[in-house]
């Protein structure tokens, strides 16, 4: 099992390192001809396989069908684009099903989006005109899997949640933070793994590794370890270990047991909620201060994250605005040092990866 | 407050207890020197490495000392029982639990009991099973669709099977939805290609409809009609279903079919089970090895041109196979009839109620026992560390 998950695991390191940066913001896009690069290629190639076996004297009337667990929107973007592509190649697209289609003599074109174990894959059957009863011709391509998503619309009752994906690997990490350094605003990315704390500085638009330093360990770690960042402090903290120094320069951090022992992380008391991960922010709202907790699945479901407002210290918090959902459970939730901010690790089921998100409680009065 | 909330509240894992672990295999030994003597015993003796051997070598094979894994064992009765103690100083942490109790040859019929009287926390529950265990209130955990039922004509010692018509008139004669929907109760799904659609994203291009009228016509054509004998595993219960459920379709086309049991009689570690030589099809079941297409696939093509495709020209399939290439891998093979795929059956696995954490494992990975804790219910041992 470990070296085929590691694999694919790469794999997927590969298909992230390429498109951290860029892929997000283009599927995010508003502009439904708007694709990522590595999907314009593969819409690309598609047409030229299309174009290859079809002449573009007579039109296509292009269907098209979307099996993948792309968003009605984001298959509409493909299509879209498939066309735009198509009409670049000189080819007339008819509706389909249209008179108009059939007096023109279309060319029949199934075009579907389906998915695989790695990628999504583009399939255009073409039927053939003058031998109805021949089998389609079948033109394949891939495209890399890139998690479309669109920020989650709260309502405000009272507290509203947001979240912003700051990161996302396919192996484990404990904590991030995000790192305003001169000259850049937010040039700094640490990364908190269970083996290793890597720091990745922004640079033409992507996060390149700057550098790494290991953390030693002398027993294993527990299996449901945790640990985090303190930037203020200047600490990094897992069981056994506290690195110390500022995580803009690593060079100057060195890790080893903690003088102090590590103290049990402070808990709200929420009903129904008693052994999920939560934390108290800074922020206020009314007379409360904001809480933020995660759901009461089991780490192989997907999760959410609800706000609560903790008005005594005595008395349970209650649950205040709509939770917001997320793709997988969340590993761990720590206060930011912005007041009505934390960070929550998510480890999306759909895609295995682990996630890093800055998630913000908004007070609506 | 704890115990008026409802059983699935827990969130953090906790540590200890031990984990009930019934399967059908007996082993006799975990000696890498003894070999297995059937599939069952290769995949639960794969299961129980997974635990105990820290890691996987790239060809599969287990390396290490035994005990360098998650667990390891401390009690081994051949055949009958193991007990597995969680190893402290693994690599990547302590197990939750505290031990495993492994108990060999157990039938379904007891599995399903025992899971049902909680006296097992985990147990592989056959396909067709699964939706009455589930309607019986069972925890039933059920994977992707990863173990392909085929029919393989036998065109080395068939005459028979070596007329292509023959073998597209029984192809397109099966009613693979009726498999489905009444054998395995909706437990699984139709197969038209070598991969499932999850795994290539391009198995709805392969048809699985049934078509009576054109297997009638084919068989019509053919003269003179041979009388055919279909082949299945005698100590396999669906495949005997699925037998008698394709000579039912058949004969319904007219063709002239007898469904056989036969006994296992491969060699050790032979791709596909020999078969007697009076037989012209035999159901093959083939569990993919890895989720990865290309992986898959050419597992499976090793079976087959070392089996029934022996001597056929293959066409070549290149290391960085594209999704176009794997289509037309299968395309090729398939257009012969040679090998007609049938059903996808996922893996079922029946769980109690403590049981948290199993995720159910893809093709080519374990069973994730080093991650599974148990839900007693009570806080006891919720905060124990290694």
């Amino acid at each position: 099992m470990r070296p085929s998950r590691r694999l694919h695991l790469q794999f997927q390191a590969v298909l992230l390192a390429i498109c951290f940066v860029v892929c997000p913001r283009a599927v995010l896009a508003q502009n439904s001809a708007q694709l990522p690069p590595q999907w314009n290629d593969a819409v690309g190639q598609l047409a030229d396989k299309i174009a290859a076996d079809v002449s573009p004297l007579h039109p296509l009337s292009l269907e098209a069908k979307n099996m993948s667990s792309l968003s009605p929107t984001e298959a509409t973007s493909v299509r879209s684009a498939l066309e735009s592509e198509l009409k670049n190649r000189s080819f007339r697209i008819a509706p389909a099903d249209s008179a108009a289609a059939t007096a023109q003599s279309a060319t029949p074109v199934q075009f579907t989006l389906a998915e695989s174990a790695e990628d999504y894959v583009l399939v255009a059957e073409i039927e053939s005109t003058s031998e109805p009863d021949s089998r389609p011709q079948i033109a394949i391509v891939s495209a890399p899997k890139v998690t479309p998503g669109i920020a989650d619309q709260q309502s405000n009752e009272f507290l509203s949640l947001d979240k912003r994906l700051i990161w996302q690997q396919p192996g484990k990490f404990l904590d991030f933070a995000l790192l305003a350094g001169p000259p850049e605003f937010y040039s700094i990315l640490a990364i908190l793994e269970p083996e290793r704390l890597v720091a990745y500085r922004s640079s033409d638009s992507q996060w390149k590794m700057r550098k790494a330093v290991a953390i030693p360990h002398s027993k294993p770690w527990p299996r449901d370890l945790q640990g985090t960042i303190s930037v203020e402090n200047k600490i990094v903290s897992l069981p056994g270990v506290q690195c110390i120094g500022d995580v803009l320069d690593l060079d100057k951090i060195s890790c080893a047991p903690p003088r102090v022992l590590n103290g049990a992380r402070t808990t709200v008391d929420i009903p129904g909620r008693e052994r999920s991960l939560n934390v108290e922010l800074f922020a206020r709202c009314g007379s409360g201060s904001v809480v933020l907790a995660s759901g009461t699945g089991d780490w192989t479901q997907p999760d959410s994250i609800q706000g609560y407002v903790h008005a005594e210290a005595d008395r349970p918090a209650t649950a205040s605005g709509t939770p917001m959902d997320l793709d997988g459970p969340v590993t761990a939730l720590w206060a930011e040092s912005r007041e009505n901010a934390a960070r929550a690790i998510v480890r999306n089921l759909k895609t295995g990866n682990y996630e890093g998100y800055i998630v913000t409680a908004t007070c609506s009065h | 407050m704890l115990a008026a909330l409802p059983a699935r509240t827990a969130r953090r894992p906790r540590y200890g207890g031990t984990l009930h672990v019934e399967i059908s295999a007996t082993l006799a030994s975990l000696d890498p020197a003894v070999e297995v003597s059937t599939p069952e015993e290769a995949a639960a003796k794969s299961q129980i490495d997974g635990l105990i051997y820290d890691h996987r070598d790239a060809d599969g094979t287990f390396s290490g000392e035994q005990g360098s894994g998650p667990f390891r064992v401390t009690t081994w009765e051949p055949g009958k029982h193991a007990t597995l103690e969680a190893n402290d100083n693994f690599r990547e942490g302590r197990p939750f639990v505290d031990s495993i109790e492994l108990t060999m040859g157990v039938s379904t019929h007891d599995r399903l009991l025992d899971l049902q009287l909680n006296k097992a926390d985990l147990a592989e529950i056959p396909p067709q099973e699964a939706r009455s265990a589930s309607e019986r209130g069972m925890r039933v955990s059920i994977s992707k669709p990863d173990e392909l039922l085929a029919l393989v004509f036998n065109t080395a010692d068939s005459a028979a099977s070596r007329k292509a018509s023959v073998r597209q008139a029984v192809a397109q004669s099966i009613d693979r939805a009726a498999v489905v929907n009444f054998i395995l109760q909706k437990t699984g799904e139709s197969a038209g290609g070598l991969l499932p659609q999850w795994s290539s994203g391009t198995a709805f291009l392969f048809p699985t409809t049934t078509d009576p009228a054109r297997a009638k016509e084919l068989w019509s054509q053919i003269s003179p009609a041979p009388k055919l004998v279909l082949g299945y595993h005698s100590a396999d219960p669906l495949e005997q279903s699925v037998a008698e459920r394709i000579v039912v379709n058949a004969k319904e086309a007219g063709i002239s079919i007898t469904a056989e049991a036969i006994q296992n009689s491969a060699p050790k570690n032979a791709p596909v089970r020999s078969q007697a030589s009076h037989v012209d099809v035999t159901l093959l079941r083939w569990r993919m090895p890895s989720p990865h297409p290309k992986d898959a696939l050419r597992d499976i093509l090793l079976l087959l041109y070392a089996g029934p495709l022996a001597g056929v020209n293959s066409t070549p399939f290149p290391d960085s196979a594209s999704p176009q290439d794997i289509y037309n891998q299968q395309r090729a093979i398939l257009d012969k009839f040679t090998v007609v795929p049938l059903v996808w059956l996922p893996q079922v696995y029946g769980l109690s109620a403590r049981v948290r954490d199993w995720t159910v494992p893809s093709p080519a990975e374990q069973w994730p026992l080093a991650d599974v804790w148990l839900d007693t219910g009570t806080d006891a041992g919720a905060d124990k560390q290694p």
